[in-house]
């Protein structure tokens, strides 16, 4: 499952807000803070397992290419919180950590890519779409998610 | 088994309380719900438990309920050190 709040979307005309289209129906929202200080601790602790085992290797070499790796794991951190806070009937099943993978597509935009187990909880729930946004600066990183069903953003603009 | 827990305490307090913060922990104090243990900690705390115990803690039972209390951690660990 590849979802994103800024991909191309086929049907956005028929949902465009305030247009009297059909409501999207929302599954779950999440939101999430994280303090850009605890990411720069586990950075600079040698051979640290916390990186390891929460990001995948991609954001570790996505983060390695920004100015500021510990703000942009934060946000990152606090997207994969997000997400999984907005699947309502996900959380209380386990840890996810590496289930979720935060792409950054540049200009803002921002894409969650669900693998193995979670993604599979998602299919379970109708989850068909997770928008995601983040923002940090030099102290907190900051994200949302919005999960939606079936009748909601198209099921998916790529696999995983 | 009380010696495990009160590990487990000791770790709970020295690594996630302030050194000001006087708040009484207990073997069935809320962690997680509580707000003392938060999902970044639990990282830390689910490695501790694994290398102190020399066991692997799958991630599908690493959920909050798990890691809300130091009694439910322990029956945790104990479950995989018997696996």
């Amino acid at each position: 499952m590849r979802v994103s709040s800024s991909e191309p979307d086929a049907d956005a005309g028929r949902r465009r807000s305030g247009d009297g289209g059909p409501a999207v129906p929302i599954h779950g929202l999440g939101v999430d803070l994280c303090r850009v200080d605890r990411l720069a601790r586990a950075l600079a602790a040698e051979n640290s397992e916390f990186i390891t085992t929460v990001f995948r290797p991609a954001e570790i070499a996505r983060s390695r290419r920004s100015p500021r790796p510990a703000g942009w794991l934060a946000a990152c951190f606090a997207a994969k919180e997000a997400v999984i806070k907005s699947l309502a009937g996900a959380e209380g099943r386990g840890a996810f950590w590496q289930d979720i993978e935060i792409e950054d597509r540049g200009r803002g935009q921002t894409i969650a890519v669900l693998h193995g187990r979670l993604a599979a909880i998602a299919d379970q729930l109708g989850v068909r779409s997770i928008g995601v946004a983040c923002a940090h600066d030099r102290d907190y990183a900051t994200a949302c998610a919005i999960a939606s069903g079936p009748c909601g953003l198209p099921p998916e603009v790529g696999t995983s | 088994m009380d010696d495990q827990k009160k590990m487990i305490l000791d770790y709970v307090v020295r690594e996630y309380l302030e050194e000001d913060d006087d708040t009484e922990i207990t073997y069935d104090t809320e962690l997680i719900s509580g707000g003392i243990v938060d999902s970044f900690s639990m990282v830390s705390l689910k490695r501790f438990l694994e290398k102190k115990y020399n066991i692997s803690i799958p991630d599908a039972d690493a959920s909050p309920e798990a890691f809300d209390t130091v009694n439910s951690i322990s029956a945790l660990v104990d479950r995989f050190k018997k696996a």
